[in-house]
């Protein structure tokens, strides 16, 4: 199964509140994927873990895997772009 | 859940705060006053809001939602505020930017998972004009409780249906 993971700076409100949405929205698509909110500070441990890594801070280097916007799942602005990516990236 | 993190005496109205610092300071030294949290969390949010902002660019308003981490919590609540004039927060996931926050919602947390399915509603709310029109003509701690709860309860029970 496909993982995505999304990471905020205490993995506590922020990630949570954008993986659950994402969540949803996934399943509403019908697409399968776990998504898990996890810690800005072991991101370097889960990034190898997963296919796509959804940023909700501003990220100081590059990854191996695709980055989409957290903030747009926060904000609605710009969402059904991002969630269209994140389709695409999980096909 | 709600009632448990929602209540009249953590909803300010009018406040009067300098800047985003003033405010994390003055709402944690209340808190902690309240036993609500450990005096470690003023720095823990002062910090984390430097390093990772909270400022959303919502439409209509935009929203702050500072936050610590968990282990500076001792008993969990949602602090909602109006300032007297908008406050300048750093935007999320941005390197400059800036939001002028019309509503603050201070997250006091410490397990995101049992509160999940209100954050994300509150979330959703910040996005639905209606509701954020309706908390802004709220004129009461009363009232702002009420709007909340109409807007926040319905969508837990959207999500627990689920």
């Amino acid at each position: 199964m496909k993982r995505v993971i999304v990471a905020c700076g205490s993995g506590v409100a922020t990630s949570q509140m954008v993986a659950s949405k994402v969540s949803r929205l996934l399943r509403d698509k019908k697409v399968n994927a776990v998504v898990d909110a996890v810690d800005i500070k072991s991101i370097d441990t889960h990034i190898k873990q997963c296919d796509v890594y959804i940023a909700i801070t501003a990220p100081t280097k590059e990854y191996p895997v695709p980055i989409l916007n957290g903030i747009a799942f926060l904000t609605g602005i710009g969402m059904e772009k991002e969630l269209d990516k994140l389709i695409n990236y999980l096909k | 859940m709600f009632k448990q993190l929602f209540n009249e005496s953590l909803v300010f109205l009018n406040y009067d705060v300098e800047n985003a610092e003033d405010f994390i300071y003055k709402m944690s030294l209340y808190l902690q006053e309240k036993g609500m949290v450990l005096p470690t969390y003023v720095d823990a949010v002062l910090n984390r809001e430097k390093v990772f902002p909270t400022g959303l660019p919502t439409i209509p308003f935009p929203v702050a939602i500072p936050h610590g981490d968990p282990e500076h919590v001792i008993r969990p609540c949602i602090v909602v505020a109006k300032p007297r004039v908008a406050i300048e927060f750093g935007e999320m996931a941005s390197i400059n930017g800036k939001v002028k926050a019309r509503y603050i919602f201070m997250l006091v947390i410490k397990k995101a998972e049992d509160q999940i399915v209100l954050l994300q509603s509150m979330i959703d709310m910040f996005m639905n004009k209606e509701a954020m029109y309706r908390l802004d003509e709220a004129k009461t701690k009363k009232e702002i409780i009420e709007v909340l709860s109409s807007y926040l309860l319905e969508n837990k029970k959207k999500g627990e249906s689920e």
